[in-house]
């Protein structure tokens, strides 16, 4: 038996013990049909799972902190937890409204108060993405991210 | 595949064109699968890690500056994914039977392959060491990953790869050898 052979072999074994699962081909699958319903992209900017050295003071131990877009128009969240995720967070410009947090279990909505601020308790862990409805009227949105 | 096939269904899905979509799906959903699992992920964990990077590259579709290289874009987005989810730790180790956790998913791996060959090439393929058992996850995707793409799934210059797959091949085929030598 050669390296190919062998390689082939391991590919034949990893179809069998390994494939992935029915549930995340179903969700890959339905991607496409969730892409561009929601308005406009905010991209994730900080995750202090990733820039541990510019780690704020408030992500202490088991605290995630994630910055999505600007300054000027974004979100930043604050999460506590790992199953199920408590989220925190305050999106700019500040403003009253509602937010809809869309997570594997569903869609959660909570008010924004004044200065910007929410909480979703009680998120199912998974792959999230966030949108709300800024001063101007434009819809946006956090890019998906798995908590 | 073409490089010219890949960028076409890139810009279909892109369009809106489900099916095109869904090739794309059927092509790489192992080389994402298999990133995350390279990395160590346990299954749940790695499911997130796969769901979040199909979901990326939906919203990400008609951004990429090199739609023909959407492969190496989606294993680069599963590896970043499954490095933060690392970072974080898995959800499974609050569980009180974190010790038997890694051996427990092993023997149920093996007990999913009937073939007794099959199942014995794959607890030594499990007993590897970890850059070799993470070189040969991502090589062993169905359909085949280009060598640009398996670079791309672990970080590694594409030069190197040939001659760490070879190297790896050959502990395996040598540590079968020796398993085959004191069965009876």
């Amino acid at each position: 038996m050669n390296e190919d052979e062998v390689l082939e072999r391991l590919r034949a074994a990893a179809r069998q013990a390994d494939p992935p699962p029915a549930h995340v081909l179903a969700v890959a699958r339905g991607a496409h049909a969730r892409a561009g319903l929601d308005g406009e992209l905010l991209e994730l900017q900080f995750d202090t799972l990733m820039d541990a050295a510019a780690t704020p003071t408030r992500a202490g131990p088991g605290r995630r902190v994630l910055r999505f877009g600007t300054p000027d128009c974004g979100a930043e969240l604050e999460l506590a937890g790992t199953r199920p995720v408590d989220v925190v967070g305050q999106v700019s410009p500040a403003a009253a409204g509602v937010v809809e947090l869309t997570h594997a279990g569903g869609v959660a909505r909570a008010e924004i108060d004044d200065l910007g601020r929410f909480a979703v308790d009680v998120v199912p862990p998974g792959p999230v993405t966030l949108a709300w409805t800024v001063p101007d009227g434009r819809r946006v949105r956090t890019s998906w991210v798995a908590i | 595949m073409r490089d010219d096939d890949v960028a076409g269904l890139v810009g279909a899905a892109a369009g809106g064109d489900g099916a095109a979509w869904e090739e794309l799906v059927r092509r790489y959903a192992g080389l994402v699968w298999s990133v995350a699992r390279a990395l160590g992920l346990d299954a749940v964990d790695a499911a997130d890690v796969s769901q979040t990077t199909w979901l990326r590259l939906a919203e990400h579709l008609t951004r990429l500056r090199e739609p023909e290289r959407v492969g190496s874009w989606l294993a680069v987005t599963a590896r970043r994914e499954a490095v933060r989810t690392r970072q974080r730790g898995s959800r499974l180790v609050l569980d009180s039977t974190c010790g038997d956790g890694p051996e427990a998913d092993g023997d149920l791996d093996t007990a999913l392959l009937q073939d007794e060959r099959n199942a014995v090439l794959w607890r030594t393929f499990s007993a590897l060491s970890e850059p070799c058992k993470a070189l040969l996850r991502v090589l062993m995707t169905d359909p085949p990953p280009s060598y640009v793409e398996v670079g791309a799934a672990l970080d590694m210059p594409v030069g190197s790869i040939g001659p760490r797959r070879q190297r790896c091949l050959r502990a395996l085929r040598r540590q079968i050898d020796d398993a085959a030598e004191v069965l009876p």
